[in-house]
Formats: structure tokens, sequence, C-alpha cells
């Protein structure tokens, strides 16, 4: 039996099944009754609730604010996670997207309607206890050395998001998390700081747009100001198939 | 559905009768997509009845009236999903069909090989091959991507062949450690 034999005896099975299902009879008033009632309300999807919940994304970064030192902060970016209430250090590996695909627990979602002239450095994030807690971020560079725009991936299946903390320095490695964001504010999803000699120069509190599209789940994180709404709309519709 | 287009057009730019017209020569596809997932009779009349609310209230002003089919039947999947969560787990699925006079030993054994899918595969297969759907089209219905459609459209088709080459064969379906899909029956053979 050839392959269109299969694909026929297959259809016709299938109308078979099909044609057996005994449909009740259209009832127009009950339907009509049900477009003018008001929706029932819904549990919040479960992902929706766990980013709500949680301060899921905390950025960290300690830079020396100088534009000049920014390539070498670059090299210097440390990851630390908090799962279960336990923290514990991430390894941190620039790949390509090809090599993202192959190592992420979860469908990664090539970055798209990005607007033009950024180009990302991708980072896999990978908790040495939890390979389901992997991320994977793309970073884009602002003008200016400043925040730009950070887009993080991770997998849906995780009911409660590990929450990410990263440092990155100018200087020499930093030996554990910084344990002054202990205390994120709630509902206050990402934050990023600027320090230069130890001491506080910039804080930008920044709203993620979070969506979930194939598994994976998206939160968007751009610092005000950086993107248009439109522009912002654009990359979530383009990453949301 | 394509023979619902000028109805679809005339709904979408606020034309209330041409909406319930829609609506009405759509429900037979509602209650066959939403009784192949819940597979109970009054759940699936009433996540029909919820969709085809739901897309009567949001039919005015549907930007792409040429993918009304994709869109509906994705509303359908989604308040069939959600009435297949309410039903009690202990609640008996029903059995596949009414069985009429025209019903003989061949008919009943290819009804029984597609009734015998797991819900994931029997969904993809009927709406390729009963709605015409590609995968593409299948994916966003589902919510999964179009490469795992394949994936199961490809596994039915195996289990059918199977199946109706020889019905006596029973489907074994089992779930492998990594949550991976285990067929045993192929890879008995």
């Amino acid at each position: 039996m050839n392959q269109s034999q299969q694909v026929e005896r297959a259809r016709d099975a299938v109308g078979a099944y099909v044609e057996t299902i005994d449909i009740p009879q259209y009832n127009q008033r009950a339907v009509r009754a049900r477009t003018s009632a008001v929706a029932p309300p819904r549990a919040m999807p479960r992902w929706t609730a766990a980013a709500a919940a949680a301060a899921c994304v905390v950025l960290v970064a300690f830079v020396f604010a100088a534009p000049n030192v920014r390539a070498e902060v670059e090299q210097m970016l440390r990851a630390f996670a908090v799962i279960g209430g336990q923290q514990v250090p991430v390894a941190v590996n620039d790949v390509t997207l090809d090599q993202a695909r192959r190592d992420m627990p979860f469908t990664v979602i090539a970055p798209a309607a990005i607007p033009a002239g950024l180009s990302p450095r991708i980072d896999e994030l990978m908790p040495s206890s939890s390979r389901i807690d992997s991320h994977l971020m793309f970073q884009y560079d602002a003008a200016g050395g400043g925040p730009g725009l950070t887009i993080m991936e991770s997998s849906a299946r995780r009911t409660e998001p590990a929450q990410m903390r990263f440092w990155m320095t100018a200087g020499s490695a930093p030996p554990q998390a910084p344990h002054f964001m202990n205390n994120v504010p709630p509902g206050q999803h990402a934050f990023v700081q600027f320090r230069r000699d130890g001491s506080v120069t910039q804080s930008i509190r920044v709203e993620p747009i979070s969506w979930v599209a194939r598994g994976t789940r998206v939160d968007l994180i751009s610092p005000p100001g950086l993107l248009t709404p439109m522009q912002l709309a654009a990359i979530r519709r383009a990453m949301s198939h | 559905m394509k023979q619902n287009d000028g109805l679809v057009a005339r709904a979408c730019a606020g034309d209330d009768a041409a909406a319930a017209n829609l609506i009405c020569a759509v429900w037979p596809d509602a209650y066959r997509i939403a009784w192949s997932i819940v597979r109970n009779r009054a759940a699936a009349e009433d996540a029909a009845q919820e969709a085809c609310a739901r897309a009567w209230r949001r039919l005015k002003g549907l930007r792409n009236p040429e993918r009304f089919a994709v869109w509906f039947y994705r509303i359908v999947v989604n308040e069939a999903r959600r009435a297949q969560r309410s039903i009690r787990r202990d609640e008996p699925v029903e059995a596949a069909a009414r069985h009429d006079e025209a019903s003989h030993d061949d008919r009943i054994a290819v009804r029984a090989a597609v009734d015998a899918l797991e819900p994931r595969l029997r969904l993809p297969i009927v709406l390729r091959y009963f709605y015409g759907l590609r995968s593409t089209e299948i994916a966003q219905v589902l919510g999964a991507p179009a490469v795992t459609v394949r994936w199961w459209l490809m596994l039915a088709h195996r289990r059918l062949r199977v199946a109706l080459d020889d019905p006596a064969s029973p489907l074994q379906h089992t779930a492998a450690p990594d949550g991976r899909f285990k067929d045993e029956s192929i890879a008995a053979g």
C-alpha cells in the first residue's frame, strides 16, 4: 500500500469516526443568552499568577558607569538563582543561538522585530542544581553603556519561576550573590542598580512584559524610554508564534 | 468552512443576522471538536455553546476574517479544555458513537481505530483530515509547535495503520520516563 493509499485510508477512518458523533440540535436561544451574559471570572493562568506573584527576575548590575569599560564589563557577568528559597550558583555560558537550542530544556524562541542595529549577546544561565530552571538571556546594549533591552526565556512548566540575580562588574568577580536585594518589594519584577565604588549611582525599576509561547516563558525587560510601546508590542507579537 | 466566507465577511462587518447564521452553520464543527476532547455529551455541548457565544461576541471587528476557521477552532479547543478540567476524574468517557443500521464490521473497525487514539493524537488527525487544516494551522488551533503537531500526525498515522491492518492488535500507549511518548505497538514491530 503506497503512501497516498494510506492517507486515503486514514481520511476514510477519520470521516467514519466524525460522522458517528451524534450532534445535538443547535440551540440558538441558549447561545444568544450566553452572548449577553457576563463572562464568568476565570482563574488566572498558572504562569500568569506565578509571574505576578513572584519577583521572577531581578537584575543587579554593578557597573562602573563609564561607557569605555562596557566591553570589559560584559566579560564579568555572574549570576545566582534563588530556587526553593536556596541561593545556588548559576553557570553562565556565552553561546550561539544554535547551541542554546541544543542545550535549553525548553523551546528557544529567537528574538524578532528587534530594532535595527542591535545584536545580542546570548548567555545560557544554568543553575547547578536544577536544569529545568535554566534561563536563556539575550542582552542588547543601549547607547552610552546604560541598561539595554534584555529578553529572558525559561520553561513555562515551572509553576514558580526562579528568581535570578545578575552581577556585572568591571573589577574582580563577586564571591557571592548580593545579599542586599533580598527584600524585593512585592510585584516588582526587575531591578537594575548601578554602583560606583560601592555606592549606588542609579536605580532603575523595570516592569517586564511576560508571556508564554510554545511552552516557553518570555520576559521582555526594557528600561523606561528605551523602546516605544509600539516597538515592544511588535517584539511580543513576533515572538508569540 | 470555505462555504461560509461570505457569512464571515458580513458578520465581521457587523451584520448581526449573518453572525447568527454563521454561528448556526459552525455549530456542528464546534460540537465535534469539543466532543473529541471531552468525550462527554453534556460537557461538549456546554463547551460548544460557550465557544459559539464567545465567537459571536468577538466576531464584529475580527481583523483577519479569512482566518476565521482557525480562530474559531482555537476558541472551541480552549473552551473544551476548560470543560474537561471541570469534569470529575472518575466520570467515564462515553462510547464513541451512535450505531445506525448501516454500520457494519469494517465501518466499526475504522471508527474504533480512531476512537482508540489518545486524545492528543485524535484531535490533530481529525483537524487534518476532516477539516483539512495544515499542520501550521493545527498548531495554532492547539497552541502547540508545528513540529510537535507533525510528530503527532505521524504517530496517529502509524497507529491507524497498525490498527487497520490488524484490528485485533491492542494499541498500548505509555509514557516513557523522560515524558516522551513511547509507542509499544511500533516498538514491538
